[in-house]
């Protein structure tokens, strides 16, 4: 049963601030231990925590509402998930240079503020080229998303997933070379 | 491999009569603790073995492997834990540790009151 929220978060700042007195010391060691698990440099662990807390800004109602109901564990998690989300990030650029070849412009492999842009090109160069499902199937592909989750999204078989991403590679170099 | 010494440091005064391991000699435990395993702190004696174990990875690594601590502790301890090892190979101080979470603390404190409503 959700607790009811403590009047001293009446706005957001209040609630960052309590989340950052009681728990720091204990969030920054989990983002470390992540960064050791996921093989990523320790330096990483401050930018995590700096993505947790402005989530924790920009989307306070909610979370509020989940830390009083699970604990801090909803805490972990959500670091957790921002250290998945950018290795699916990092999978994602891999994948969007793979199949876009030489057409990507050479800054995105070390700046993301153009990979919004090549994302986007991208897309649209999906329903030009492959039918419905092969685009829905390479859009979650270039999102980073394993075969096996792409399948269950889809509701296809692992094995039709990987058979439409071979073709649809190779269907899009040649469309991206011409 | 260099190795913490728990022992050799200047202590923190316990805190009360609940928290004799030794563990309990640094504010941090307290903290970590509380966060994630807040039983640990408020029955040290029924936890004294994982409490020991988790002495043992941290400090001396002499039976506990990552595989028996993680299942002993759950995930999000274990993790947390990994990362405080890795800080004390660095180090070789938890009271160190400790003022430099402390400095991270402020850090991000300044950052949070920039942020705007």
């Amino acid at each position: 049963m959700e607790k009811s929220l403590p009047a001293s978060w009446r706005n957001s700042q209040a609630f960052v601030a309590h989340i950052n007195g009681r728990h720091h010391e204990a969030l920054m060691l989990y983002a470390l231990g992540l960064c050791m698990r996921f093989g990523k440099d320790q330096s990483f662990a401050s930018d995590l925590l700096q993505d947790f807390y402005l989530t924790l800004m920009t989307k306070s109602e909610k979370v509020q509402k989940q830390y009083a109901a699970r604990g801090t564990s909803y805490l972990y998690v959500m670091i957790k998930h921002g250290m998945l989300d950018h290795k699916r990030k990092l999978k994602s650029v891999n994948r969007l240079e793979d199949v876009f070849g030489v057409q990507r412009p050479q800054i995105a492999a070390i700046d993301y503020l153009c990979f919004d842009i090549v994302y986007k090109d991208f897309q649209e160069q999906l329903a030009k080229c492959l039918n419905e499902r092969d685009a829905a199937v390479m859009s979650l592909y270039i999102e980073g998303f394993s075969y096996e989750e792409i399948a269950a999204e889809l509701a296809l078989k692992i094995g039709t997933v990987g058979t439409i991403i071979s073709r649809s590679k190779k269907r899009l170099r040649e469309h991206f070379e011409r | 491999m260099k190795q913490a010494k728990i022992f050799c440091e200047k202590e923190a005064p316990n805190v009360g009569s609940k928290a004799q391991h030794p563990l309990f000699r640094y504010p941090l435990f307290r903290t970590l603790f509380d966060s994630f395993a807040p039983q640990y702190v408020e029955d040290p004696v029924k936890y004294s073995d994982h409490l020991d174990t988790i002495q043992d990875f941290l400090f001396f690594q002499k039976r506990t492997t990552s595989k028996d601590l993680e299942s002993l502790v759950g995930e999000p301890l274990y993790t947390a834990l990994r990362g405080l090892q890795s800080l004390l190979k660095k180090h070789n101080s938890v009271n160190v540790i400790e003022m430099g979470l402390e400095l991270s603390k402020l850090q991000f404190k300044d950052l949070i009151d920039t942020f705007e409503e």
